[in-house]
């Protein structure tokens, strides 16, 4: 195994400091991102895409620098929307609303965002720094995942819809099947069209952005329009920095769950594709479960908050490691940095890797300091965006509702993106008025696609032959994870009982 | 206190945004561009036609004398843009560019699309690609016939990665019928995406690839080149062409030019507007004639020949008739 490179890292920290104009795009990368993350519909990839041809201008490093701030600004930004109005900006925030939310309906909005701002930049730093002495042996653990590693986990995620249901366990059930048939909708990945009733608009299947943003955001806003306001306690309903900052402190008041947060977002974020939609999930179901009170969770309970935003704000190093050492794009973000690598006529992988180590080492120690400029800037801009409380709900549901709509007109590019929205926020309203879970029927429809392509997969390579899963350390080393943490605490306890 | 920040920051951002705008948006247009022309992009973005496109959009801007922008209408294999494409009047405004071989034939073909080639007005392929066989750095196999062999005499034996619906899969699949190998003797794994395919057989998962031969350099370190679909050789690969690694086994399959990218229109705007219809051929000829953008392309690995329309829609016509002859390949 590779050990740090000191040379390296010395020349990266001399790289670094030699312009001051590197900086220069840092700050306004983070706004940018923290924009694009906090308005639901608007995408990280769509950011970077906006603003890609500015880094033509720019050379190499600064251009990382610029589009890696987006990255970190965007992570965080998705989680406002998340805790203020129960609508996560992209499927990594999922997690984050369960009780964010219900926070800010209690008047804990502050604090709430303070959580996730401590629990996301701790994310961001913990993720980089494993990057850095872990950028090979991680790169080369992603080579290794092959279709099986990704149904066995992308399954994990779909267990964990049965862990979300709360009381009505089979309505939950029921409520992630319809999300799985969902998803099916389209061309499958063999090139087959199912589902589509024989309407054209839905061959590519239906956007899952604009029908989790209407399951989650207009069916919560048609039932706020009894309220008058987000927050109901007048004397709760202000903007304090001091509480901001108290949440951010508390977030580091719970080690175990932001350490277990982070490896869970950098490992499972690693996967390609898949990663920050279940490891927030993960995170967030493993802090439930280990918790004395697990009744406590999606009543407001502030250590979700923070198993979700550690979990999702640490994938950014994992699909990073894979950009870098092998030049592989696991997502829309890391494709759009990809291609800033060609504009720069560099390619990612072994050969970067080995000649331009002090680069590498640099766009890592750059985002060590992002993540404390993301600090200050997000404790500037998030009592601007905790304003939204002080909004009354008769001009609030309007505007979220229309700023939803847009945003899906801009992620699909015509009239499916809206109509998404409105059709889905009447489902995700018959959902929730009969008790049906919506979170699994999102996880449903998110995952349904990605499970059928590598169950698909897995039986191409495997040719139908059962025996390969034995030739698969890590899918048996995922199976038995993901076994035990459905039936772990009862195995322990019968065998204790036996022992007895 | 801190919102005086706030706000003058926002000022600062907001205004230096629209001055970005303006810089680029200088157009001194008169007649055709009076709008910003659309270039449409049949995939997502940062792909190769997504790289093309926004790589084309700034210089044509220039040329046109107005502005030129990208958008992408990604899914269904290029299906979702054509049919876009088509439902936009005929008028210069909508431009298709984007990857348009093999999948807009694969779209007719297979995937019950309703428009037909001759629907679109191929005006330039200016990005030919070629397919590549290679094997895992690892691999046992060192040769076509090697591999060839070992999937004839041990079924199930070789794992394969394709990306479905390419020139790749179906040559594959060609090669195993001319060969009288049955083709379930492959563990054949299809991707959707080049990325996911060239994973892969970097991470060892399957012992044969064949996929675009760009975009593959950042594997390099990973795999052996075993040929590649081409008449000649080529720098980049050390690899013999197909038809010359497959020698001894006595057969040969036809060479077809791999994904082919560029610039359409619909058919109707040459008729309805023929100056336009000069002016936006002329942009584009003009643009990958100077030297200074083809220094750019080259530079970001992306095509820039001048094919023109009438021997581009004859290469589109000529891959499009290769697929529909060999098509059923790709439906069992």
């Amino acid at each position: 195994m590779d050990i740090v490179n000191l040379a390296s890292a010395q020349q990266a920290v001399a790289l670094l400091f030699s312009e001051p104009q590197y900086w220069l795009v840092v700050i306004p990368g983070i706004i940018i991102g923290l924009f694009f993350g906090a308005t639901p519909g608007l995408q990280t990839s769509m950011a970077m895409a906006i603003f890609l041809p500015m880094t033509m201008y720019m050379d190499f490093l600064q251009a990382m620098l610029f589009l890696t701030a987006i990255f970190t600004g965007s992570g965080f930004g998705a989680g406002v929307p998340a805790i203020l109005m129960n609508i996560p900006g992209t499927s990594s925030a999922i997690a984050t609303a369960f009780d964010g939310y219900p926070m800010a309906r209690k008047g804990e909005h502050n604090e709430a965002l303070g959580l996730a701002l401590g629990s996301s930049t701790f994310g961001v730093l913990l993720g980089y720094i494993l990057l850095f002495f872990l950028i090979k042996p991680m790169s080369l653990f992603v080579l290794k995942l092959g279709p099986s590693e990704m149904f066995i986990v992308i399954l994990w995620g779909l267990t964990l819809i049965a862990s979300l249901t709360g009381k009505h366990v089979v309505k939950g059930l029921i409520a992630g099947l319809v999300g799985l048939l969902v998803g099916t909708i389209g061309f499958s990945d063999n090139g087959i069209l199912r589902g589509t009733m024989g309407l054209d608009i839905l061959a590519d299947g239906i956007p899952v952005i604009p029908a989790m943003m209407g399951m989650f955001a207009a069916s919560e806003l048609f039932k706020l329009v009894k309220s008058e306001f987000l927050v109901e306690d007048e004397s709760q309903r202000k903007v304090r920095i001091s509480y901001i900052l108290k949440g951010f402190r508390k977030a580091f008041s719970y080690p175990v769950i932001l350490i277990r947060g982070s490896l869970i977002g950098v490992i499972i974020g690693a996967v390609p594709g898949v990663g920050s939609s279940v490891s927030n999930l993960l995170s967030y179901i493993e802090t439930k479960r280990r918790d004395k009170d697990p009744d406590s969770y999606g009543k407001g309970n502030p250590k979700g908050v923070i198993a979700s935003e550690s979990a999702n704000s640490t994938s950014e190093a994992g699909s990073m490691a894979t950009l870098l050492a092998l030049g592989i794009p696991g997502g829309g973000a890391t494709a759009v940095m990809l291609a800033a690598f060609a504009m720069h006529n560099i390619t990612g992988g072994p050969q970067f890797i080995r000649e331009q180590m002090d680069v590498v080492y640099a766009i890592i120690f750059a985002n060590f300091a992002q993540a404390f400029l993301l600090i200050i800037l997000g404790l500037l801009l998030i009592p601007v965006l905790a304003s939204i409380i002080k909004v009354k709900m008769t001009y609030l549901v309007p505007s979220v509702l229309v700023l939803a709509t847009a945003g899906s007109f801009g992620l699909t590019g015509n009239m499916s993106g809206p109509g998404t929205v409105l059709v889905f926020a009447l489902v995700g309203w018959v959902f929730r008025r009969y008790n049906f879970s919506v979170p699994a029927a999102v996880i449903g429809m998110l995952l349904g696609k990605m499970a059928e392509g590598s169950l698909v997969q897995t039986l191409q390579i495997s040719g139908g032959e059962f025996s390969y899963i034995l030739q698969r350390p890590i899918t048996i080393a995922i199976l038995v994870l993901l076994i035990f943490s459905l039936f772990g605490s009862k195995l322990i306890e019968k065998l204790t009982k036996k022992a007895k | 206190m801190y919102t005086g920040i706030m706000k003058s920051t926002i000022k600062v951002v907001a205004i230096s945004v629209l001055g970005l705008g303006l810089l680029t948006t200088s157009s001194q247009a008169k007649d055709y561009p009076t709008k910003p022309v659309n270039l449409v992009v049949g995939f997502g973005i940062g792909g190769s036609a997504d790289r093309m496109a926004r790589s084309m959009s700034t210089f044509l801007s220039d040329e046109l004398g107005g502005i030129v922008k990208v958008i992408n209408k990604k899914g269904a294999g290029t299906q979702i843009a054509a049919n876009y494409i088509l439902k936009r009047p005929a008028d210069g405004y909508t431009v298709f560019s984007s990857t348009f071989s093999p999948y807009l034939a694969t779209t007719i073909l297979t995937g019950g699309a309703k428009y037909k080639m001759t629907d679109f007005d191929f005006i330039n392929i200016q990005w030919f690609d070629y397919e590549l066989f290679a094997v895992n750095k690892n691999s046992k196999y060192n040769s076509m016939v090697e591999v060839l062999n070992a999937i004839k005499n041990h079924p199930k034996s070789v794992k394969a990665a394709v990306v479905q619906g390419s020139g790749g899969h179906l040559i594959l699949k060609l090669l195993l019928e001319k060969y009288n190998i049955p083709q379930e003797n492959l563990n054949l794994v299809t991707y959707n995406s080049g990325g996911k395919a060239r994973t892969a057989i970097a991470g060892g998962q399957v012992d044969l690839i064949a996929i675009s031969a760009q975009g593959s350099e950042n594997i390099k370190e990973f795999i052996k080149p075993l040929a590649i679909l081409k008449n000649d050789r080529v720098q980049q690969w050390d690899a013999p062409p197909l038809n010359e690694a497959i020698k001894s086994l006595g057969f040969k399959v036809p060479v077809f030019s791999g994904s082919m990218r560029g610039f359409a229109v619909r058919k109707e705007f040459k008729e309805k507007y023929p100056k336009r219809y000069e002016k936006l051929l002329g942009a584009i000829k003009r643009t990958l004639a100077s030297k200074d953008v083809q220094k750019f392309l080259k530079s970001n690995q992306i095509g820039y020949v001048w094919t023109g329309p009438e021997e581009s829609n004859k290469l589109i016509d000529e891959s499009y008739q290769f697929f529909k002859k060999y098509g059923y390949l790709l439906n069992d």
